[in-house]
């Protein structure tokens, strides 16, 4: 494997796994795992 | 630490020596990478707060200062891995900073994708291992090897280091008053006095067996057109006469025909007559009153 290549393959592995958790935590920074919970309990 | 500080307290103020490499693309935009991809950390903590999410706030804020704390030591890594490649000889740098850099990275992108995003504790691993291939494959390891010069020439690999760093320092410390003489002339001079001092030195790491005579040369060469030179920037900028003029002039003409002399004679190894030749220099800066 040439150096380049696995610069390029490092820097897209970089991007998908950071980019890809910064954006789910984005969306889902509203999200209260806990108090979900909770509403669904006292919701039954 | 410190020397790696020293390293690039050089490197940034001596660009001439070590940089060579820096227009690589990948170096170039590695720095910041780490600056540009989480920023969208930020706004969900805007959105944490929004929603008055506390631990969404703690995952986001603390993530996003975890990425640039990683891509100062990233940059430092780099920067010290250029000087690194660009000496001959050099010792491996105390800290592993990028190994430092890739490690907070995987923490950082597990935590983000765990507490922040969450995934189950598996997929938040994944996502961490992820993020650390990406920065080995990326950026690479930190140098493990020290480098010196094949022979049996019996320095170590710090005595040559503190030699040629002391001496780098001294020709800093002339290019620095250089930069205040407002006269064309002297700067050119300078400039090749300074040239020649730092082909000495490519020499010297080459050949380290060289160190005791260099190192006498530097002393009193080095030092002297240090002196020399700082004292004259101080000094002609109020009292400017023809006479310091000229007097600036036959040193610098001596010291520059001295200094060449002096280069071919080390690599021609000529101990003998070198030794003369500095005795003859330092009696004539003690007798202009310099040393």
């Amino acid at each position: 494997m040439s150096l380049w290549f696995k610069r390029f393959l490092g820097l897209i592995l970089l991007i998908t796994t950071v980019g890809i958790a910064t954006c789910q935590s984005l969306v889902k920074a509203d999200e209260h795992p806990k108090i979900q919970a909770l509403s669904t309990v006292i919701g039954r | 630490m410190k020397s790696i500080m020293a390293d690039l307290k050089i490197l940034r103020s001596n660009p001439k020596r070590f940089v060579k490499e820096t227009k690589n693309w990948i170096s170039a935009a590695s720095g910041s990478l780490l600056y540009i991809i989480p920023l969208l950390l930020i706004f969900a903590t805007m959105k944490a707060f929004a929603t008055g999410n506390l631990l969404g706030i703690f995952v986001n804020a603390g993530g996003y200062a975890a990425f640039l704390l990683a891509a100062q030591l990233l940059r430092r890594g780099l920067k010290a891995e250029i000087v690194y490649r660009e000496k001959r000889v050099a010792s491996v740098p105390k800290w592993p900073l990028k190994g430092m850099a890739s490690i907070i990275v995987a923490i950082t992108t597990f935590s983000v994708a765990w507490l922040g995003a969450h995934n189950s504790f598996m997929v938040s691993a994944a996502f961490g291992a992820g993020a650390f291939l990406g920065m080995i494959l990326c950026y690479g390891l930190d140098p493990s090897k020290q480098k010196t010069v094949a022979g049996n020439h019996g320095y170590t690999i710090e005595e040559i280091s503190s030699t040629i760093e002391a001496a780098e320092s001294v020709i800093l410390s002339i290019e620095n008053a250089n930069n205040r003489i407002r006269n064309l002339e002297f700067n050119t001079r300078i400039d090749r006095i300074c040239e020649t001092a730092r082909t000495i030195l490519d020499e010297l790491e080459a050949n380290p067996s060289a160190i005791r005579r260099t190192r006498k040369f530097l002393i009193v060469y080095l030092e002297s057109t240090n002196k020399v030179t700082t004292g004259y920037a101080n000094t002609h900028l109020q009292a400017e006469t023809p006479e310091l003029e000229q007097n600036f002039r036959s040193l610098l003409d001596n010291i520059e025909n001295v200094f060449k002399e002096q280069k071919e004679k080390l690599l021609q190894e000529d101990l003998f007559d070198l030794d003369v030749q500095i005795e003859v220099l330092a009696k004539q800066l003690k007798h202009e009153g310099i040393v």
